[in-house]
């Protein structure tokens, strides 16, 4: 959201703005998220806003498979076999 | 059976427990910090290493954020760098995409699910400064928690988050502006 437009809200509006990416990522405390879900919940513009969120954060996630670095399972098996190595040899 | 045998039982029990199941993790973490095959197994080794011996100082929470903090320290080390930071090779990073914004997994199912198109996603991306893209690929493609992305890049978890705030901002602006997004200012 533009930030002329941020200043405009309503505060309750506001401070749901501001816990979006915490409340997207799952990294609010309980009773922010239960403020959130229920400021969402009666607030179109703030969840038109979630909702465009949402939608960027799960496009990159089915992305992700090809962002990541590539996985090697033999690197992984002989890291495996190094670490269970460590835990017998002392 | 001695005190040391009871010890070191021990601390085996804990490795098994909290770093064994961290293996695939630590070792994607180590190609987003070396870009390279060899050095990032190499890291990952001397982060076991140094994770088994410090055992006995971990109190058992956050075995995520602590992997992460030995790993970050082992490559300053390994690397004599100042600072973690991640390797934006454009063929790690990108180089599997090839191709994506003309064919692949363009169209009907991402039209379906109402996804955004993976070529204009990766323009977005690009525009990204290495500090913004760095959280995008931690948190985002790699699942870190704010706290995790801060252990494995020595900044506050409220730089994370401020970071990110202003990554996911650029990125829904260029997408709003390349037509992808409807917002409420566009």
């Amino acid at each position: 959201m533009k930030a002329w437009l941020m200043r405009l809200l309503r505060p309750e509006c506001r401070r749901v703005q501001d816990l979006m990416d915490a409340w997207l990522d799952g990294e609010l405390p309980v009773d922010q998220a239960h403020r959130v879900a229920a400021h969402l919940a009666d607030c179109d513009r703030c969840g038109v806003e979630e909702a465009t969120a949402r939608r960027v954060k799960e496009s990159l996630a089915a992305l992700a498979p090809d962002l990541r670095p590539a996985p090697d399972p033999a690197a992984l098996e002989r890291l495996r076999r190094f670490a269970e190595d460590l835990t017998t040899s002392d | 059976m001695t005190a040391s045998g009871t010890t070191s039982e021990r601390r085996d029990l804990a490795f098994r427990e909290y770093v064994l199941p961290e293996l695939a993790l630590l070792h994607a973490m180590a190609m987003r910090l070396t870009g390279n095959p060899h050095e990032a197994e190499d890291l990952v080794q001397d982060t076991l290493l140094r994770a088994y011996r410090a055992l006995h100082r971990f109190d058992g929470r956050y075995p995520r954020s602590w992997l992460l903090t030995i790993l970050r320290n082992t490559n300053i080390n390994r690397a004599r760098k100042k600072r973690p930071m991640l390797v934006h090779d454009e063929e790690a990073t990108f180089g599997r995409l090839a191709g994506h914004g003309s064919a692949a997994r363009e169209g009907a199912a991402e039209e379906a699910l109402d996804r955004i198109p993976d070529g204009a996603l990766v323009t977005a991306l690009r525009s990204l400064t290495d500090d913004h893209l760095d959280i995008v690929l931690l948190v985002d493609v790699d699942g870190l928690a704010y706290r995790e992305a801060a252990d494995l890049l020595d900044i506050p978890v409220g730089t994370v988050m401020s970071r990110l705030h202003r990554a996911r901002k650029t990125l829904r602006d260029m997408l709003a502006d390349a037509g992808h997004l409807r917002t409420e200012s566009s």
